[in-house]
């Protein structure tokens, strides 16, 4: 313990010590950290109590029904968490070489494996949990909880809740690093995406919230009170469940209900996080040992890979050529990059299949409006998503490496631009491909499909520009995991500065699209300058945006090279 | 070949390397001396392009470093004190990659990337990731990689660490041909013997400062007239 104790100080201090380095760009990161988690933190209050509110007060939901999909909120926040946990600590335990030094000292391999699984869970976690409080604040006020009551769900129910996501996730990790030599590392991620797509698809069949909630509006409206007989056996074995039924008995009034589930949501987690302590010294240095065999073998040796030889001749200018092929290698060769892109791929695979099958035609023009903007925040949030991830780390990871770039005769702008540009390419592809699946159902109305491949294409821009500038102006060479990149504090900032961006961007385009679908659906006039006026103002924004990031991030890149 | 002029970097108030001035002329071998923390790197990464300076000029092959940087590197050959390598290409891939960023011919760099081969016998390790080398073998690609484009000016920061004596006999010789060859070499070295061996020319920096500059037969002088010891003289001149 005390060992853990004191690895756990010094840890604390380097980050301490870290962040409050004396340094442009740390001081423009807290500020920007500040005021962006406080505009973040006070819009996600102000929606869940609107949301609250309105499904409480004026939609009539009913408090068992507000619980239930509370707690399927929950179980996809849980899987995000999980998934989340999975893919970083695999990075914390088998790619960082912090490793190699701790090996080397008189550690058991369990307190070892315990450093590390907190240094993983408290970095991969904490940004979950500020949110999480923030939306806890919003829908406690509704019913004017006390302060007692936000203390005990934040650390009693919530923290327990994402640590059995955060075991759960090692121990996956764990079994998936010991076997994967044995089955090969491509058919345990196949497993693994069957498992999830799977308990996702069995979870929201068995407990169909259409289904629900007819069964519980033949009661309207006595909605207020328990349907349990109504809830799937296999449901209530799940922590989401347990956390929905506490809150629900706390709002009845009926503590000692949600205490009961308190207690039981902590003891399973004692439990599990004992059951993670146990594989873990079975199976952690074993693994840590197999891993680093996997991570010798060079899998990729498709013949369609060979375009990108760095061994042929280059098609490109020879500078372009080599950098390009050098960005495409190491992407394809770094198995947190590629691995993490193929979850992406098969979830936008699935966004498109799903909403290339939903009708979007609603009778009402407000209805009409919002399903149809939140379809085209979805394609916005995806593309945010996937330049954080991707983009943002993209200077960064070239960390101690970049020395033999600086040095050779190559511009530093055409370095940046090149890199840049690679960035992008991609991006702008998926997200006119995102506009023409998921505008299938409206292909008679051009104007629709003209005007969302503008919004995105501007996104696209916006969105690679800012993180890429952000990254270059951020970059810290001494992490060598994308994945922690773009976790970090100051990618985090961007992220939300990229949400900020994209509420921006639902302002400036709600009413002319409402106008628009007044015009289709009631006949009322069309005023096609206001849609022109939409259009321009995102597409300005998002070019204003992203050429001031990429103007500050060129200039950071500029810098000495440490 | 290689003018340095006046050259100060500070960062904040403190100057690693202030008003610093030296000249090597083309053809040289010039040994660049001092204890940790004396500026050897701040400046040999200002030569290279990799930080600015605060004032000061740094002339290679009549380019000035600031001013016209894709002309000045096209004559540098740069071996880092840290052989760093991208790590998920391999041994070939990474002087493919280097070759490339030089503009070189690909026949010719097929051709080059064989003879350097043989040389640093790293025939066995060239087609593995460069993830599992070893540091010597890392530093062997490394300068592979930097004589690739046959530079006119070879900057080098400690190229003896952590080669074992196989490999630094084969960098020495290297290094030797080099200078033989009429290639200009500005080395920093914590290793006196290597400086004498391969130096013609050798100075010493303090606190950023040149202390002393003078042939190596100055220094052995030097070291005659002391203990006959080279590290005594250095130590006295660093005290």
């Amino acid at each position: 313990m005390n060992v853990l104790i004191h690895i756990s100080f010094f840890k604390l201090k380097s980050l301490y010590k870290i962040s409050t380095e004396w340094k442009a760009s740390n001081i423009i990161k807290n500020i920007a950290s500040l005021i962006v988690f406080c505009g973040f933190a006070i819009g996600a209050y102000y929606s869940t109590r609107i949301a609250t509110d309105y499904l409480i007060d004026t939609a009539k939901l009913g408090l068992f029904l507000l619980h239930r999909f509370l707690s399927m909120l929950l179980f996809v926040y849980f899987i995000s968490i999980n998934v989340g946990n999975i893919i970083v600590s695999y990075v914390t335990f088998y790619r960082s070489p912090e490793m190699y030094y701790y090996l080397t000292k008189p550690l058991s391999h369990r307190n070892l494996f315990i450093i590390k699984f907190l240094d993983n869970f408290f970095y991969s976690s904490t940004m979950f949990f500020l949110i999480a409080l923030a939306v806890l604040l919003g829908y406690g006020s509704h019913f004017d909880m006390p302060w007692i009551f936000y203390l005990h769900t934040m650390f009693f129910m919530l923290l327990p809740f994402m640590l059995i996501a955060g075991c759960l996730a090692v121990i996956t990790l764990l079994f998936v690093m010991r076997f994967a030599d044995v089955l090969g590392v491509w058919k345990i991620i196949l497993i693994l995406v069957l498992i999830y797509l799977g308990s996702l698809f069995g979870y929201f069949s068995l407990t169909s919230p259409v289904r629900l909630v007819s069964a519980v509006m033949q009661h309207y409206p006595h909605v207020d009170q328990y349907f349990g007989y109504l809830d799937p056996a296999i449901a209530k074995y799940l922590p989401n469940y347990w956390i929905a039924e506490s809150l629900y008995w706390m709002m009845k009034g009926e503590s000692s209900f949600a205490l009961s589930y308190t207690i039981l949501l902590n003891i399973a987690t004692i439990f599990i996080f004992i059951i993670m302590v146990v594989v873990g010294e079975k199976l952690f240095y074993p693994s840590w040992i197999a891993s680093l065999s996997l991570h010798g073998k060079q899998s990729f040796k498709l013949p369609v890979f060979k375009i990108f030889s760095l061994l042929k001749p280059p098609v490109l200018e020879k500078q372009t050529s080599v950098l390009l092929k050098k960005e495409i290698l190491q992407f394809l060769r770094e198995p947190s990059q590629w691995i993490h892109f193929g979850i992406i791929s098969i979830l936008i695979f699935t966004f498109i299949v799903s909403v290339a099958n939903i009708n979007l035609k609603q009778n009402l023009p407000f209805l009409q409006t919002v399903s149809y903007m939140v379809l085209l925040l979805f394609n916005a949030f995806l593309i945010a998503s996937i330049a954080l991830r991707f983009v943002y780390p993209s200077v960064s990871i070239e960390g101690s490496n970049l020395w033999q770039v600086l040095t050779a005769p190559i511009s530093r702008s055409k370095i940046y631009w090149l890199k840049f540009i690679i960035a992008i390419t991609p991006i702008l592809l998926i997200s006119e491909i995102l506009v023409i699946f998921s505008h299938r159902s409206l292909w008679e109305y051009p104007i629709l499909i003209q005007s969302a491949s503008i919004i995105m294409m501007g996104v696209a821009i916006a969105m690679v520009g800012l993180n890429f500038g952000a990254g270059s102006f951020f970059s810290d060479f001494r992490e060598k995991n994308p994945i922690r990149i773009a976790s970090s504090q100051s990618a985090t900032v961007t992220f939300l500065v990229s949400l900020f961006y994209l509420s921006i961007i639902v302002a400036l385009t709600f009413y002319p699209f409402m106008n628009y679908f007044q015009y289709i659906l009631r006949g009322e006039s069309f005023n096609k300058s206001l849609l022109l006026y939409g259009m321009t103002s995102v597409f300005a924004l998002s070019i204003v945006l992203g050429v001031i990031s990429i103007w500050i991030g060129f200039r950071a890149f500029k810098r000495d090279y440490i | 070949m290689i003018i340095i002029n006046n050259l100060t970097k500070a960062f904040g108030a403190f100057k690693a390397v202030d008003s610093l001035t030296i000249e090597v002329k083309r053809g040289e071998f010039y040994g660049f001396l001092g204890p940790n923390g004396a500026g050897k790197t701040t400046t040999i990464k200002m030569m290279t392009g990799l930080y600015a300076p605060s004032s000061g000029k740094i002339i290679i092959d009549q380019f000035d470093i600031q001013k016209q940087p894709v002309e000045a590197k096209m004559s540098i050959g740069y071996i880092p004190d840290q052989p760093f390598l991208y790590e998920k290409l391999t041994g070939r891939e990474f002087l493919f990659f280097s070759a490339g960023l030089y503009k070189m011919d690909h026949l010719l760099t097929s051709q080059r990337i064989k003879e350097l081969i043989d040389l640093f016998e790293i025939g066995s390790w060239i087609d593995q990731r460069t993830e599992n080398y070893s540091q010597g073998m890392r530093q062997r690609i490394v300068i592979a990689a930097s004589l690739l484009h046959n530079p006119k000016v070879l900057i080098i920061d400690e190229p003896m660490v952590g080669l074992d004596p196989r490999s630094a006999h084969i960098v020495k010789q290297t290094l030797k041909q080099q200078s033989h060859n009429g290639v200009t070499i500005f080395m920093s070295t914590h290793s006196l013997h290597v400086a004498e061996e391969l130096c013609d020319r050798v100075g010493i920096i303090k606190d950023g400062r040149l202390i002393f500059e003078d042939s190596t037969q100055a220094l052995s002088l030097l070291k005659d007239g002391s203990d006959g010891r080279i590290e005594s003289v250095f130590l006295e001149l660093t005290k």
